[in-house]
């Protein structure tokens, strides 16, 4: 049992115990921390504490939950000299992450055409268990392309707009990627996945922007009340978990070559500057390169179809709010006890929140801080925040991905049988399109925390600040 | 991986080499209840069938067709070695994992043996291969987190958790 010493409303600590190295620290305020008790992830929080070269506190989001290795919500910075790089702080799908895009069509505009619009989203974007694409597949030079190069590879071959580059996560690009580090199957299972949606939480929505409460903000991010958005929730697909895969086996190895003690044998891992954590981050770069191409794909895919059902004009101002990646590890520069460092932060079912002025950020968002976007459930509502200065300082720039789950799967499935989740969603305005009744019946918003609740804990403890509420109205389930 | 075993691994070779020759999948398997994804913990009287139980698991989540009735489209024997059984549990599902989804192919397990050798532990099982229409449920991995194989009385346990 984790002890715990509650620091505040919104903050709890994880003091030193047995082989960690750091304390813990948790965002959550009763509420959630009762929910949380139940299940391992706080004993996660307290593992990644144990790892070598950890650098400031183990840190959770408010939607942490039990995961495997790192809790989802899972936040740690390593030294990049004497510190680790671990797959299972990453995660299987590496850069699992969302797109919001705006557009000047109104509620009323769509309702209407709102069936049509999602029969066609659904053809569109394909979804589901081991979903391709059969009107392209890439050749293994456009693959190396896109694991090189992510999502500008995927603009330049005229999948959407210059201008989307400037509103994604490190210009949809990281840097250091090596394609010719990924197994042949892993390459294979990537061959005809780009531009599809997957399973399970992956989805994409028709939302409405619901409430601001942030004017200036939401103006800047292209947000206003009763306009239409649309939001991509995916990742790099079978091409990353397969990159996790190779990859773990690899670090089981090189954990026992250089004597890491492991808490959970999840948390596998070798120092950044050994062959072994270099080859990782080369393969998790390429990966996460190939998320941001997917999502790009998707977007284009998304405006072809709004083009077809709303006309080109409305299609042509459905600009890129921002792209963001939750399941990544990244170079960063941090301030600890006054001393900048660059560490390796590896974020598992967390948000990258940059604050007003820092250098990453695109111009346009120089001035506001970075949109964080923060999807909750199909049936009630997702949010976007901003980024805050002091969110940087003290969640080492990072806030939360979701809801999290609060239900298994199975407990879900039980609760819901019998009953027509799709008719009752289109009885209070939302179109479900999903070939598995399964999934939709666990994804239900009854297996999910209220995502309100996690984004007041992180408003109350300052490391986001909600600009607007988004309300779905059309939900594409793989 | 160091090539040093343990006294538990050692345990574990000898018991299995005492159970080296299968004798059906006798045993039980149970959902586990995780918040974010499934697991299921296993319970048979040898290595082999502890295997066979979490290769149906694996199926079972999957929601894999049926594949009883049809003749099936490939075979194969899929020899597999790990230092330790964990692991080899682990390569095990994955391998069955990434054929069912990449191929869209139901398994069928025929003969399965799992046995200690010098270097750590190595499976041997004929599988025959039908293709389909492929899961219907999509399972990301199969994780390290939580896993398990054990002695447990005269037989032998263990957990997996896949990532879904």
């Amino acid at each position: 049992m984790v002890r715990l010493e509650r620091l505040d409303d919104s903050r709890w600590l994880i003091p030193r115990s047995g082989d960690m190295r750091t304390e813990g620290l948790v965002f959550a305020d009763d509420r959630l921390m009762d929910q949380l008790r139940h299940d391992k992830a706080l004993e996660q929080v307290a593992n990644v504490a144990c790892l070598p070269g950890i650098v400031g506190r183990s840190l959770a989001m408010p939607d942490i939950h039990w995961g495997y290795g790192f809790p989802i919500g899972g936040v740690a910075a390593f030294d990049v000299e004497d510190g680790v790089i671990s797959p299972g702080g990453v995660g299987y799908d590496i850069n699992c992450g969302v797109r919001l895009l705006r557009s000047d069509l109104h509620e009323a505009d769509v309702r209407g055409r709102l069936n049509p619009l999602m029969d066609q989203l659904f053809r569109a974007l394909p979804s589901g268990v081991g979903s391709r694409r059969t009107d392209f597949a890439l050749a293994p030079a456009d693959l190396k392309g896109v694991l090189a190069d992510g999502a500008s590879w995927v603009v330049a071959r005229g999948y959407g707009w210059p201008e989307d580059l400037d509103a994604i996560e490190s210009r949809g690009r990281l840097a250091g990627a090596d394609p010719g580090s990924l197994s042949e199957r892993a390459k294979k299972r990537g061959r005809n996945q780009l531009g599809t949606l997957g399973s399970g939480n992956h989805f994409a929505e028709v939302q409405v922007v619901d409430e601001v409460y942030d004017e200036r903000t939401a103006e800047a991010f292209g947000l206003a009340e009763g306009n239409i958005a649309f939001m991509i929730h995916c990742g790099s697909r079978g091409l990353g978990y397969q990159v996790c895969d190779d990859s773990l086996e690899t670090m089981l190895d090189a954990a026992a070559k250089y004597r890491i003690k492991l808490p959970d044998r999840q948390l596998c891992c070798a120092p950044i500057p050994s062959p072994e954590g270099r080859r990782y981050v080369g393969a998790m770069n390429a990966a996460a390169n190939f998320a941001f191409g997917n999502r790009q794909m998707l977007a284009h895919k998304a405006r072809e179809v709004f083009a077809r059902v709303f006309g080109e004009s409305a299609a042509a101002n459905m600009h890129t709010v921002y792209d963001v990646c939750h399941n990544i590890a990244k170079f960063e520069e941090h301030s600890f006890e006054g001393e900048r460092r660059t560490v390796c932060v590896h974020r598992k079912g967390a948000t990258r929140a940059f604050p007003a002025g820092h250098r990453e950020l695109p111009p346009r968002y120089r001035s506001t801080g970075q949109p964080v976007l923060v999807p909750g459930d199909m049936g009630r509502y997702s949010f976007v925040a901003v980024a805050t200065a002091a969110g940087f300082d003290e969640a080492l720039g990072s806030s939360c991905h979701g809801a999290g789950r609060m239900m298994s799967r199975t407990q879900s499935r039980k609760r819901m049988r019998g009953r027509d989740i799709k008719r009752e969603f289109r009885e209070r305005g939302i179109e479900i399109r999903s070939d598995r009744a399964r999934t939709v019946a666990e994804e239900v918003p009854e297996a999910y925390k209220d995502v309100e609740d996690v984004v007041r804990v992180v408003a109350s403890a300052g490391i986001g600040r909600p600009v607007a509420r988004l309300r779905p109205i059309g939900v594409v389930k793989g | 991986m160091s090539g040093r075993s343990t006294p538990e691994d050692r345990t574990g070779r000898r018991a299995a080499r005492e159970r080296a020759v299968e004798r059906g999948p006798a045993g039980s398997l149970r959902e586990l209840d995780h918040t974010g994804d499934v697991g299921f913990e296993m319970e048979a009287d040898s290595l082999g069938g502890l295997f066979r139980l979490a290769a149906e698991g694996l199926v079972g989540t999957l929601g894999l067709p049926s594949a009883s009735g049809r003749a099936p489209d490939a075979a194969e024997t899929m020899e597999l070695r790990r230092a330790d059984l964990e692991r080899l549990l682990v390569a095990w599902l994955r391998e069955l994992l990434v054929r069912a989804q990449v191929n869209r192919e139901t398994p069928r397990i025929g003969r399965l043996a799992v046995a200690p050798e010098e270097e750590g532990f190595a499976l041997r099982a004929s599988v025959s291969w039908t293709a389909g229409e492929g899961p219907t449920r999509e399972v990301k991995a199969v994780t390290y987190h939580g896993l398990r194989v054990e002695r447990s009385g005269e037989g032998w346990s263990g957990c997996v958790i896949l990532d879904v």
